[in-house]
């Protein structure tokens, strides 16, 4: 097991400086910051004396290194845009992102999982084929656009709900509706077809026959197993909640790490997209991890060693 | 009613998917005329479209909500100076002077209530007593010294404003309430300079010596009707001033809460969550205008859409061609198809903002396709492929008015094609805007296009000397005729020589409740003083 961890976590590392680089290369591509800070008649002497501030005169491998040397010091330096340490400001939007992201996790596990499930047992019934067909336009629609169709359905039309912005709880409902839908459609139908196929298996009969009680046998049988498929998405979700939380704070103008890192990428404010896409890497590789180390506690065959 | 509301929803998510494909089309935007601030000439049409009567009598508003695109990085107001900055600042800071935004960017007091020049490099500027900053402090002499020494500390973001005021070699306490200023050369336009919203704001010595740049960064106090009572990234809260030494604005307190999409502006000031909103794109104002209790306040900006040529490469190097060029735009064709001809063709290159030094008998540029012809003809135009080079979306509708130019130029034999570039290199052709920085063409074509701008270095590096020699001159002279007649000159050889051309000044247009009686500046600076913000029902 701890062969198997330390294994895990050198990837997890390895993974996570590769981005690192590899966004740390992209943003110097990307084009000049002093664009996004300077009015466009700004003089080329005034761009260089900003470029030279920000240490973007030098060759990139000495950026580079300096960068890493730093990272590894836990500096993580301060914004071109704001002028502010960048750890400071995400420690000012992390709580509402993070009480958005785990508010629709929660819900999406909550609902998602009871409905596979009552899918499944309930096959071809009436209830199963409205929950399938929720499931598909659910898990189409994007994110952006569920959002824009709620605005106008509580906002414009039947004003219970501010459209926009982050002061009250008020403010998270839509934003949590957004960013929770297609999640909840996905884990139900994920659940759905991976019960389907538990249920066909033979050792359920025989739990049955030894008579184990249909809900015992629904519950701590099939449902285990049918489970591991649907903890993989599970931990793909608490990626795409970040990516989710990128579009839907942006559609609600909800101040929070996703608005942060699309306003840092329009300014071309390196340090802001660093550090968030950083955090975003090691987020969702140690979901990863974690999920990885799961599937032991869920199926044990995966855990020995062959 | 259902197909409108289906319009206003389809309208919305168009809006929004737009806006995430150009990437912050919203806040480039915002950078047209971010550097103005402080004159602007009378702007009429917006005063009339709020049906506003200085007769009425005001009344207090609890709080007026502005929904912005952005929000300042910082509230230091010499630090990342931009449009996101003077909207707010406008109404916490002061400086000496004020350039009346609508009067012709006549100089009234402010802080100062008289100056008068010693000499041709000295200014004598005598402070207005009893005025307080928002900690109670008193401004006096020391304060404003201390706010123009702090230009030259190389404070990070300051880099602009600094430059803008680089002419300032000192300034000296003679009293309490006297100050004197001393520039390097003679500078006619000083009294502008001080009252630019461009970094001549007075701030406190004695507080920020006390809690540093970064503290005041976040917790500013100016002299201003209203004082900040807390910033975050998504709200500015600021209070009506108690103390303040000039009269009692409308509302008590105003919010800027951020909204960088325009959908989600726009639904806010549907919904009632904004009574004013910022950025209004020009094909969203029948939306607004739909609606029974809004209106639009449309209004053109001290900016200027404009090409650049390369005079030192290629096709282009030849005069004739450079002037064909200008004579086959025809940019009140332009203004008409893409701004539905609210976009004003400019009497060459000069602002109305510029007041008495406006020179309003000088032509708009010819359109004379015959012309062009000719003069193509005479050229040494070989039917080689122009490029004209931009940033997509960058300018309010510069991509489609880039095709447009391209297909006029085709009419007289002129092969041009756009090319969309992230790194505008201006090596043929490219698109520019220019912003007025001061109510003169020092803060004008001789800021953007004098030897000592990008433009020698790079794009008319054959500037020929007399350009030089008349803006040279015209950087000392102090006799009002005089000035206009070189301003007449430099225009003049600018549009002889064609290193570019003028397109149009854009316009800006902000949503506003009925009800509320405000007038928008082309410095886009929002002004709530009591003189400019009513409560009219």
């Amino acid at each position: 097991m701890t062969r198997f961890i330390v294994k895990h976590l050198l990837k997890a590392i390895l993974t996570i400086w590769f981005i690192v680089t590899v966004v740390f290369v992209i943003t110097r591509m990307s084009g000049d910051p002093t664009d996004g800070l300077l009015p466009d008649d700004a003089s080329a002497s005034v761009r260089h004396e900003m470029r030279v501030s920000m240490g973007l005169d030098r060759p990139i491998h000495e950026q580079y290194a300096e960068y890493l040397g730093d990272v590894l010091a836990f500096d993580m330096g301060d914004s071109y845009y704001y002028l502010r340490p960048v750890n400071e400001l995400f420690a000012e939007r992390a709580g509402r992102t993070l009480t958005l992201g785990v508010a629709s996790f929660v819900i999406a596990i909550a609902i998602g999982v009871p409905l596979g499930v009552l899918a499944a047992i309930r096959r071809n019934s009436l209830a199963d084929r409205w929950m399938m067909g929720f499931s598909v336009a659910a898990d189409a629609i994007p994110g952006f656009v569920l959002g824009i169709l709620l605005i106008f359905l509580f906002s414009l039309g039947l004003r219970m709900l501010p459209s926009g912005g982050s002061g009250t709880a008020a403010h998270y409902v839509m934003p949590l509706i957004a960013l929770t839908l297609g999640s909840v459609a996905n884990i139900a139908r994920l659940t759905r077809s991976s019960m389907l196929d538990v249920l066909r298996q033979d050792y359920l009969d025989s739990a049955r026959a030894r008579g184990v009680r249909e809900t015992a046998v629904i519950f701590k049988h099939a449902l285990r197993n049918a489970l591991i498929p649907v903890v993989t998405i599970i931990g793909l979700h608490i990626g795409a909640l970040i990516g989710g939380s990128v579009v839907v704070e942006t559609v609600f103008s909800f101040s929070g790490l996703g608005s942060l890192i699309v306003s840092a990428a329009q300014q071309r404010d390196f340090p802001v997209i660093q550090y968030g896409t950083m955090l975003i890497a090691i987020a969702v590789t140690f979901t990863n991890l974690l999920v990885d180390l799961s599937y032991g506690w869920f199926d044990p065959r995966i855990r020995k060693p062959h | 009613m259902r197909k409108s509301k289906f319009s206003l929803i389809a309208a919305l998510i168009l809006c929004f998917a737009l806006s995430a494909c150009s990437g912050g089309n919203a806040s480039n935007d915002s950078k047209e005329g971010s550097a103005a601030g402080t004159g602007t000439g009378a702007s009429a049409s917006a005063a009339a479209s709020t049906g506003a009567s200085d007769t009425t009598a005001s009344k207090e508003l609890d709080v007026l909500r502005v929904g912005v695109a952005e929000l300042p990085a910082n509230m230091d107001p010499i630090r990342g100076v931009g449009n996101a900055t003077i909207r707010i600042q406008y109404n916490v800071f002061e400086t000496l002077m004020q350039a009346d935004q609508k009067n012709d960017s006549a100089l009234k007091p402010m802080l100062a209530t008289e100056w008068k020049r010693i000499d041709d490099k000295t200014l004598e500027v005598k402070l207005r007593q009893g005025v307080k900053f928002h900690n109670g402090d008193e401004m006096t002499a020391k304060d404003v010294v201390f706010s123009f020494d702090r230009l030259k500390q190389n404070i990070d973001g300051s880099e602009l404003a600094a430059s803008l005021l680089a002419g300032i070699t000192s300034v000296q306490k003679i009293d309490d309430y006297t100050v004197r200023f001393v520039t390097g050369k003679n500078d006619p336009i000083l009294e502008q300079r001080l009252a630019s919203s461009w970094g001549s704001w007075i701030v406190p010595a004695d507080y920020i010596t006390k809690v540093g740049n970064e503290e005041f960064a976040a917790k500013p106090i100016g002299t201003g009707p209203y004082k900040v009572v807390s910033y975050s990234p998504d709200k500015v809260v600021l209070e009506r001033f108690d103390d303040y030494w000039g009269e009692k604005p409308s509302a008590k307190r105003i919010e800027y809460v951020n909204y960088p999409e325009t959908s989600a502006r726009i639904t806010a000031l549907i919904t009632g969550e904004a009574d004013i909103i910022t950025q209004l794109p020009p094909d969203q104002m029948s939306v607004i205008q739909n609606e029974p209790n809004l209106s639009v306040e449309s209004l053109n900006i001290s900016n200027l859409h404009m090409l650049v040529y390369n005079t030192s490469f290629g096709p282009l190097k030849d005069k004739k061609l450079r002037q064909a060029l200008n004579l086959a735009i025809d940019r009140q064709k332009l203004s008409d198809a893409l701004w539905g001809g609210k976009a004003i063709v400019p009497k060459g290159h000069q602002y109305p903002e510029f007041g008495d030094l406006y020179l309003d008998d000088y032509p708009t540029p010819a359109y004379d396709l015959e012309k062009a012809k000719q003069l193509v003809a005479e050229s040494s135009y070989k039917g080689e492929t122009i490029e004209y080079e931009l940033k997509s979306n960058y300018y309010t509708f510069a991509n489609e008015a880039a095709q447009a130019i391209v297909d006029m130029w085709k009419q007289i034999g002129v092969n041009a094609k756009v090319k969309f570039t992230d790194k505008v290199t201006r090596a043929q052709v490219s698109n520019w805007s220019n912003t007025m920085r001061f109510p003169d063409p020092l803060g004008g074509l001789w800021l953007l296009w004098g030897p000592e701008t990008d433009a020698r270095a790079e794009y008319w590096q054959d500037m020929p000397d007399g350009f030089i020699a008349t803006g040279e001159e015209m950087e000392s002279a102090t006799d009002p005729a005089q000035r206009k007649e070189l301003a007449r000159k430099l225009m003049n050889i600018w549009d002889e020589e064609a290193p570019g051309t003028v397109l149009y000044y854009p316009y800006e247009n902000w949503g506003v409740r009925k009800g509320l009686a405000w007038t928008p500046y082309p410095s886009q600076a929002m002004d709530f003083r009591a003189d400019n913000f009513k409560v009219v029902e």
